[in-house]
């Protein structure tokens, strides 16, 4: 037992003279000759961690291939560089938007990266993002984590993504990528849109609006929101729950996909007047939110089918379910006929604290 | 004479070994053309070797396999026997050492050598392997119960999941009509070979005291672990992602995400329990070897023993500088086969013995 003991850890050099990567970004390079521009940020730890503060540096090189680059690095810092503890994966816009299935690949190769890490499209490129300096966090990079960890962020825009799940759409057929898109404004980051890959480069993307829809079409949201209009004025409809599953029914020619989705929501904000609502609104309102929906959902699955893409996974499902549809050109040639018939059922549970 | 809680854990060890020791690998190469059906073959033969196995040993209660087959085939047929599966139960333990050291190699340390790391292991294990049967048969106790836990844990997390792809199970379920492959057929049944060690280990353990629903239960644990083995790493890295990965369950634990828990990367804790489990197999193995030795009663007191470990020791190391981490995976697949071989070549002697015993009586 003491053998193992001794075997494991950090082996031959102390905690003190390692360095700590927490985020990696790849942009494309920008001298011509070289393919990428790899940088990483290695917080600098602080002693006393009842005062948070971010403090990082940024290490860049300019380099063909991915493992060189970070060679390289190794000799601008005097520590070891440690991997492990790295959580987020930043992709360049103008990478992504050119090939992304090197890095997938160099990531997933190596053994010390997560295969939990959270991967996102950065905009304008990912040294921007990464050079991000956030008021207070605890370990630097923490920040960009936060927002994809459902445990901290539940926001209704935000689609993660994590490396293995990247890997297996990448390999897997009949599924495609679906990122989200970190953009840095003036002063914070914003994380409200999904780019869409195919298999290896980005080609299209969502508005945040669209976003939430995607969320509720795939994993399910909490507390979105929807605006409605009647002839009283304006309401806000907080979904509290949103959940959705698909059928494919039919053969060939007319195949379909029966969409259910189940929602609870309050209503939140009444713009309008101050009058009561009354029952058979709730029940008007219901009717509304549920056609807005509907409308909202086909309108994004037919653009993206449009696209020829697939991050929901029509086609994996469709092969999976009998031996004879296996082949993948046969998917191709189906998909474009795929129609969509979706049922929202929408429960109004309440007003909130007053009528 | 020790209770039967203790063959459970031998059977246990063998089942959560097949993780490091690429059983999944090795299904997942036919994953198109055959390993469902050699999985289903598997079962049904699998669970006939634990029913003849335990039949047989019931009926020779504290003896191990020299003093069953005493008397009962010709001498030289017995000793020849006992030679051959001396040098099975070492080659295991060989080729699993082996396996053993790639995987700290590459996970834990990557910066100590790797003989370091193998010359440390192989100390450990020369040292237990002379120790009494009894007292490894407890260190085992403690091993499968610091691990039933973490077993538990990742199937929990399995089944509530919602980033499992439950399209890639039902894919991979569609390619059953294929005829099953031998490798993976004999990778598959190594999941249910836990009951082979009792060529030595019958004299502590009394198989008479297990019953009929024990043999049930462990034959069911066995089957859902060999699914759980086949079927969780296609729903976190795909079907046609799997053949890719070389540790497919390390890479399969490190996707599982654990929000809420101390740890981020669960890995460590895996591979530290399943480092132990593997160690005490190696050691498992070789004490058999050992005690195979010791029925051939050379009359040469201690000596004779610490000869054929020595010789342990140096064949290891050879085969440890030889083996590259590349071929790794063809050694196991002729290892599985050659296991195969081994249990078959066990029941068929076992049978005759039983037989000729009834006739005799």
């Amino acid at each position: 037992m003491g053998t193992t003991f001794l075997l494991s850890g950090c082996t031959f050099k102390d905690i003190d003279k390692r360095a700590f990567v927490t985020s990696i970004g790849i942009d494309q390079s920008e001298t011509s000759d070289k393919k990428y521009k790899v940088m990483i940020k290695v917080a600098i730890p602080k002693g006393d961690p009842k005062q948070p503060e971010s403090d990082f540096v940024i290490l860049t090189s300019n380099t063909d291939s991915i493992t060189e680059g970070l060679s390289l690095m190794k000799s601008q810092i005097d520590k070891e560089l440690v991997f492990g503890h790295n959580n987020s994966l930043l992709i360049g816009e103008q990478l992504a938007k050119s090939n992304i299935q090197p890095i997938l690949e160099f990531f997933v190769r190596r053994p010390d990266i997560q295969m939990t890490s959270y991967l996102s499209v950065a905009r304008p490129n990912a040294f921007e993002v990464l050079n991000f300096k956030p008021a207070a966090e605890q370990v630097s990079g923490n920040f960009l984590k936060s927002f994809f960890d459902f445990s901290k962020t539940e926001s209704p825009y935000i689609d993660s993504l994590f490396l293995y799940d990247a890997f297996r759409r990448e390999t897997e057929d009949g599924i495609t990528i679906a990122m989200p898109i970190v953009e840095k404004k003036k002063t914070q980051l914003e994380v409200d849109q999904i780019a869409l890959f195919n298999k290896y480069k980005m080609l299209m993307e969502l508005s945040s609006n669209e976003s939430e829809t995607f969320r509720l079409l795939t994993t399910g949201i909490y507390n979105g929101n929807l605006n409605v209009r009647n002839k009283n004025g304006m309401y806000i409809i907080n979904m509290e729950k949103g959940k959705s599953k698909y059928k494919l029914k039919g053969q060939n020619r007319s195949i379909k996909a029966n969409y259910t989705i189940k929602i609870k929501a309050i209503i939140e904000e009444k713009i309008d007047g101050l009058a009561i609502i009354s029952k058979s609104e709730i029940a008007e309102l219901r009717k509304q939110v549920e056609d807005k929906i509907d409308a909202e959902a086909t309108d994004l699955l037919t653009k993206i089918k449009k696209q020829n893409l697939d991050p929901i996974g029509f086609g994996l499902r469709y092969m999976s379910r009998d031996s004879e549809n296996r082949k993948m050109d046969l998917w191709d040639k189906n998909y474009p006929k795929l129609s969509f018939n979706i049922k929202t059922k929408v429960e109004i549970k309440g007003t909130g604290l007053i009528q | 004479m020790l209770g039967k809680r203790y063959v459970i854990y031998l059977f246990y060890l063998n089942l959560v070994l097949c993780i490091t020791v690429f059983v999944p690998q090795i299904l997942y190469k036919n994953s198109l053309n055959g390993s469902i059906s050699s999985i289903c073959l598997a079962i049904i033969v699998g669970g006939c070797f634990i029913y003849v196995l335990q039949k047989v040993f019931a009926q020779f209660p504290e003896q191990n396999i020299n003093q069953i087959l005493i008397h009962k085939v010709p001498n030289w047929l017995r000793k020849l026997y006992i030679i051959y599966s001396l040098i099975f139960w070492y080659l295991t333990g060989a080729l699993f050492i082996v396996a053993l050291t790639q995987v700290v190699k590459l996970f834990i340390n990557p910066e100590t050598p790797l003989m370091l790391t193998y010359f440390i292991f192989l100390a450990l294990i020369i040292f237990a392997i002379v120790l009494k049967t009894k007292s490894l048969l407890y260190v085992t106790e403690l091993v499968v119960i610091s691990h039933i836990p973490i077993v538990l844990f990742v199937n929990i997390r399995f089944f509530s999941d919602p980033y499992v792809f439950k399209d890639s199970i039902y894919q991979s379920l569609t390619y059953f009509k294929h005829f099953p492959k031998i490798n993976s057929f004999t990778a598959a049944i190594f999941v249910f070979t836990g009951f082979s060690n009792l060529i030595v280990f019958n004299e502590k353990i009394n198989m008479k005291l297990i019953k009929k629903r024990d043999i049930i239960g462990i034959f069911l644990f066995g089957i859902f672990v060999l699914l759980t083995l086949y079927f969780i790493p296609i729903g976190y890295l795909g079907l046609k992602g799997v053949p890719k990965a070389v540790f497919v369950w390390l890479s399969t634990v490190d996707s599982m995400h654990f929000d809420y828990l101390f740890v981020e990367r669960i890995i460590y804790i895996i591979l530290f329990v399943q480092i132990f489990s593997s160690l005490v197999y190696i050691i498992l193995c070789w004490h058999t070897s050992v005690e195979l030795f010791k029925t051939l009663n050379l009359n040469y007191g201690g000596m004779y023993k610490w000869i054929l470990i020595s010789f342990f020791i140096c064949v290891t190391t050879i085969i440890q500088i030889l083996i590259r981490e590349l071929d790794i995976l063809k050694y196991f697949i002729m290892f599985f086969n050659y296991c195969a071989f081994s249990n078959l070549l066990l029941v068929i002697l076992l049978l005759y013995v039983s037989i000729k015993k009834r006739h005799a009586s």
